[in-house]
């Protein structure tokens, strides 16, 4: 089964590389039509530079070569699974991009979860309750998380629990001070979790409630529900089995949408908390002329993209059996 | 119509179509009621917003009127909700309606590139553009529009498509309508009206997104948008919070107001949500 | 051990530079307090260093965290001259042409090897002169290294060249271990990453993006020192959240102005916290508008005349920069006082003056009250240099210059200015060092007109005069008359005025009240914090 799973995974990524390649080629002329290059930055960085350094940068870093040669030989590096070099950093792109994972996992996943869980069940109550007090509430709420700007709410959150209150670190992943292993080091990791997790979350918890709210009314309406309340079942189960399940499809398609702002998406959020994810490492890249390991980044983006697009669709069949017979 | 009405004249309707057109006459009356360069600094650095008459919403860490930048402001924020929207709409409804009328192999492609756009990361390919053209108001929105229309041509296509197997298009296509003619004069027009409900969200993510490229430093240095007041307020946080405060909760009014207009909107054109 | 016959001689380890008669700042702020050993010091640095070799990376960044680990021969004392680090005295024959350097006895390299002339030779002739992007300059007149004994070592000069006596600490000069970089390319060298040196701490870990960890080096030669037992420099982009961490004790030591300066006065006021304005002194850092002159309008001087009296200097240091700045009256700043000229022809904030200039200079205002358009790149390192640029703009509108901003990322300003030459005034700042000739000098002498290089001679400035004084400098032994050449080129670059100092800047380091000794010397924002000492 999980062998299955897993060749079909690797097939989706087959057929999409039409689709990364676009991806990579788009990025790549963006960064060539961009004026400077590394060269420039190295020298822009050390406050001084002479004619000679700069050419030896230049042929060092392979920027005296065509545009047409460095981009194939980018691509046949990629085709043997070789990202390159960054070079202003002095490591290969990959193992850049796999230091910096574990953080950009740590603060993506649980704000997803915690967004689709909280947007859902937010979203599903509004709904049950439409025209009432607490969807009232709950739609203002909901909009107005929805329509304040991300790092904004950051600074807030680390004015008031950071520095006035003290409850939490102001930024960071971990205390770097201390030598903590295990349980500890988890704890201290938590902690320095909870600001990020939340502000992230709390855009993405407003769009699923939104869109919660929509598909569930929509559903509510729907035949079914209706022959299943006909049918005695209690209004719990009918709304949470029947028109919860239908509902949570749009919900699922949005997560997938969402996946290409996994890794980008944190740029701001990463900023405002120094956390180290990806986001942060691409942000700078583009900065700093940094071509490879952008293109890295963007490549690793597209492929989480393309997978968590295929993760969803298996949930889709298992949400509803209509799509897994097709 | 009646309907119509009785949706915009909820309290929801009601306090949305009061935002956006506040937004609005903002960003009409900010030359005449602040004639001088909203950067010029004016008065006494930080002042608070009250505590001069003259200048009621306070002054920034230069001495700049902030209500004369919230003004001002209001105009960029609109320039750039509505040209990034025109811009997404533009390209996302070519691309769209334009695979889903023709299929085939140009459908394929159109919707491979469609896809090659949604695959990258937005913001990051947004301060891509931005840093690459340099971020003056035009590339901004140029940013902005680019990163936004594959959404809309996913739409697009699929009203399209839904529209093409209408019997009247089948009928029109045996009275030997052009398809090109058909696609302007019957297919899209019907395909419009949810595609327009989006544009209200589209301009409302665009400001959001305009004030995050002026947080990391993306922004055109000769105008005052919203985004960038919360920029340059973000350095006085401590201790003149105002100075972000007051352009945040202008943004956050002007995107909630634009939200809750589409969302009124989007159930007027929709007849099943009644109730 | 010293030919007496070799003149010149400065011994400084123990006499203290208060034979000099220049009092020690330090012992004038604080009261000698007995440091204390032992604790974890959390300090930040921003941005994060790409790499932690300063002989191969001239950034600041790098410069904060390498000097822990690295030594230089020398470092300065509050006077620019020589205090004894891995040499323990330097001769200049009296022709100028040769220069010997004695080693300090006895130091070993973090992985245990002997520190040796050899390793001195081999950071000169491998490193500096050939990777440096400064030391290519200082070290050009170095002809040959010779080293007739494992501590001494002696540089054969083709002409005499002064300005190596100020490019010798741990920042501009630092020595690297022959043994792990001989024979390979230095830039991919694997020990950038993880750095070997013989300096007061030991490399222990980096993890990117979050903190760089170094511990004490117990077997340092400068014994009981360093005071700390480890220093922990956390990697944080954002200035709020710096202040935040620095507010709340979670670090206590961020050089090189690392909160907002509207902050600053907030936080200098708790407390816990003070705000150090020394320890840059070295490095005299000064921001000024630089003028096209391939351009028509800036090519007749009375317009950049006209500019430079449109501009009031004093709103620039007190309301754009908070006060931390001086307004600049010439080129090279007043703090390096062996240099700075104060005479120079003077530009001071007067409207109509400015406007009578452009008049003459036939640029009458039009319709809409301006004369003609121009635009400003200014230097993007972030929002007061964005905001200087906002105040010139203001200003020069005011006697009828539209000026435009132009706003990029660093690249494109370097691309656009240096290599395009497609800009009309750019705003930038300069590094002066404690020698003109490290800094300054590049701005006017024709030679440095490279196109494609940045940090040159960007406007286009050439004066054949202004060339022989400063190649004259170059060559002068005699510091009297070297000293009295850098005057001359200040008051001819005001004169002809092919960029306008605006101010001499000051940066600052916020640290906790509870360490101690921090600004040890006028470049102590590029030294170790081997004297410094956290209160218990």
């Amino acid at each position: 089964m999980a062998g299955g799973v897993a060749w079909l995974a690797a097939r989706r990524l087959v057929q999409a590389v039409p689709v990364l390649f676009g991806v990579v080629l788009v990025n790549f002329l963006l960064m060539q039509a961009a004026p400077g290059d590394l060269a420039d930055v190295l020298a822009g960085e050390q406050g001084a530079a002479t004619p000679e350094m700069m050419a030896e940068l230049r042929a060092r870093f392979g920027l005296d070569q065509p545009v047409w040669m460095q981009f194939l030989h980018y691509l046949g590096n990629v085709v043997t699974g070789d990202l390159g070099h960054s070079h202003r950093l002095g490591l290969p792109v990959l193992t850049l991009i796999l230091e910096r994972l574990p953080a950009t996992l740590l603060l993506m996943v649980p704000a997803i979860l915690l967004a689709s869980g909280s947007g859902m069940l937010l979203g599903g109550l509004a709904a049950r309750r439409a025209g009432s007090w607490l969807d009232g509430i709950i739609s203002a709420g909901v909009l107005l998380a929805y329509a304040t700007p991300l790092f904004w709410v950051g600074l807030m959150g680390i004015v008031l629990f950071g520095v006035r209150l003290q409850w939490l670190p102001v930024g960071g992943m971990r205390d770097p001070g201390a030598d903590l292993s295990g349980l500890a080091l988890a704890l201290d990791t938590a902690r320095h979790m909870v600001l990020p997790v939340c502000t992230l979350s709390l855009f993405y918890a407003a769009l699923y409630a939104r869109l919660m709210r929509a598909s569930m009314l929509t559903a509510l309406k729907q035949d079914y529900v209706r022959t299943a309340r006909a049918k005695g079942l209690s209004p719990w189960q009918v709304d949470a089995v029947h028109a919860g399940r239908n509902a949570l499809l749009p919900v699922l398609t949005m997560v997938g949408l969402q996946a290409g702002a996994l890794i980008g998406g944190g740029v701001l959020v990463e900023t405002v908390f120094s956390w180290p994810g990806l986001g942060r490492l691409a942000f700078d890249a583009i900065l700093r002329r940094d071509l490879n390991l952008l293109l890295g980044i963007v490549l690793a983006s597209s492929v989480t993209v393309v997978l968590v697009n295929f993760l969803v669709d298996l949930l889709y069949g298992l949400a509803d059996p209509r799509v897994r017979a097709a | 119509m009646s309907r119509g009405w009785r949706l915009l004249l909820t309290p929801r309707g009601l306090i949305g179509l009061l935002l956006v057109l506040g937004l609005g006459a903002m960003a009409l009356a900010a030359p005449w009621l602040y004639p001088d360069d909203p950067l010029d600094m004016v008065a006494t650095p930080s002042l608070w917003p009250g505590q001069d008459p003259d200048y009621w919403l306070g002054t920034d860490l230069m001495g700049r009127d902030l209500a004369s930048g919230i003004f001002h402001g209001a105009r960029v924020s609109l320039l750039v909700g509505l040209s990034a929207a025109a811009v997404s709409l533009t390209i996302g409804t070519a691309v769209g309606a334009l695979a889903g009328f023709l299929g085939g192999r140009a459908e394929m492609l159109l919707m491979r590139l469609t896809e090659v756009f949604q695959t990258m990361p937005p913001f990051l390919f947004a301060i891509a553009v931005v840093a690459v053209l340099g971020p003056s108001i035009g590339h901004v929105i140029l940013a902005i529009g680019l990163t936004s229309w594959p959404g809309i041509a996913r739409l697009a296509r699929a009203e399209v498509m839904a529209v093409r197997a209408r019997d009247f298009v089948d009928a029109a296509l045996c009275c030997g309508a052009s398809s090109s003619r058909l696609l302007l004069a019957h297919v899209l027009p019907n395909a419009l009206s949810p595609i327009l409900v989006t544009a209200s969200v589209l301009m409302a993510t665009a400001m959001l997104t305009e004030a995050g490229l002026s947080f990391l430093g993306l922004s055109d240095p000769n105008l005052v948008s919203w985004g960038s007041m919360i920029g340059a307020g973000r350095e006085a946080l401590r201790t003149h919070w105002y100075m972000a405060a007051v352009p945040g909760v202008a943004l956050a009014l002007a995107v909630l107001g634009l939200n809750l207009l589409g969302d009124v909107v989007d159930d007027i054109l929709d007849p099943r949500r009644e109730g | 051990m010293i030919p007496p016959a070799m003149s010149r001689r400065l011994l400084l380890a123990g006499l203290g530079a208060a034979t000099l008669g220049i009092p020690s700042r330090m012992a004038l702020a604080q009261p000698a307090a007995t440091p204390r050993r032992g604790g974890t010091l959390t300090a930040i640095v921003q941005p994060e260093p790409p790499i932690l070799v300063s002989a191969l990376n001239a950034g600041a960044p790098t410069g904060v965290v390498s000097t822990n680990i690295f030594d230089g021969l020398f470092t300065y004392d509050w006077d620019m001259s020589l205090k004894p680090c891995l040499a323990q005295s330097w001769t200049l024959a009296a022709d100028g042409l040769s220069l010997t350097f004695r080693l300090r006895p006895g130091v070993k390299w973090h992985d245990g090897q002997d520190f040796t002339a050899e390793d001195v030779k081999f950071s000169l002739e491998e490193i500096w002169r050939k990777i440096h992007p400064r030391g290519r300059a200082t070290f050009a007149a170095v002809e040959a290294v010779e080293t007739p004994d494992p501590l001494t070592v002696t540089l054969r000069l083709r002409q005499p060249s002064p300005v190596i006596l100020s490019a010798l600490n741990a920042y501009e000069a630092q020595i690297l271990p022959r043994h792990i970089y001989a024979g390979g390319d230095a830039l991919a060298n694997p020990a950038n990453l993880k750095p070997v040196g013989t300096g007061p701490f030991r490399f222990r870990e980096w993890v990117r993006g979050e903190h760089i960890i170094l511990e004490r080096n117990p077997d340092y030669w400068d014994e009981g020192k360093p005071y700390l037992d480890r220093i922990v420099f956390r990697i944080v982009p954002d200035a709020a959240a710096r202040a935040a961490l620095l507010e709340t004790g979670q670090a206590q030591y961020a050089p090189y102005s690392p909160v907002p300066l509207s902050d600053v006065a907030r936080l200098r006021a708790l407390p816990g916290l003070a705000v150090e304005t020394r320890g840059y002194e070295w490095i005299s850092p000064w921001l000024f508008l630089e003028f096209n002159l391939r351009k028509p309008e800036l090519k007749d001087r009375r317009v950049r005349q006209a500019i430079a009296h449109a501009i009031n200097r004093d709103i620039i240091a007190k309301t754009v920069w908070h006060g931390f700045g001086k307004p600049a009256v010439s080129t090279v700043p007043s703090s390096l006082t062996r240099f700075h000229n104060p005479d120079v022809p003077k530009y001071p904030f007067d409207v109509k003056k400015a406007e009578a200039l452009l008049d003459e200079a036939g640029f009458r205002r039009g319709a809409d009250g301006m004369r003609f358009a121009l635009s400003h790149d200014y230097l993007p390192y972030g929002d007061d240099y964005r905001r200087t640029g906002e105040y010139v703009r203001q200003a020069l509108r005011r006697v009828g210059i539209d000026l435009t901003l132009r706003s990029q990322d660093t690249p494109s300003y370097l691309r656009r200015v240096f290599t395009d030459y497609e800009f009309d005034i750019s705003s930038s700042w300069a590094s002066s060092f404690s020698d003109p000739q490290i800094g300054v000098q590049r701005l006017f002498w024709s030679k440095a007109i490279n196109k494609g290089t940045p940090w040159t001679n960007a406007s286009g400035y050439s004066n054949p005069e202004m060339d022989q004084v400063i190649e004259a400098a170059q060559r002068a032994v005699d510091p009297a008359e070297r000293a009295r050449l850098f005057r001359e080129m200040q008051a001819l670059a005001a004169t002809d005025l092919p960029n306008l100092p605006l101010i001499e800047l000051h940066f600052f380091t916020v640290h906790a009240k509870t360490l101690r000794d921090v600004a040890t010397g006028p470049d102590a924002a590029y030294s170790s914090l081997k004297h410094a000492w956290l209160e218990g």
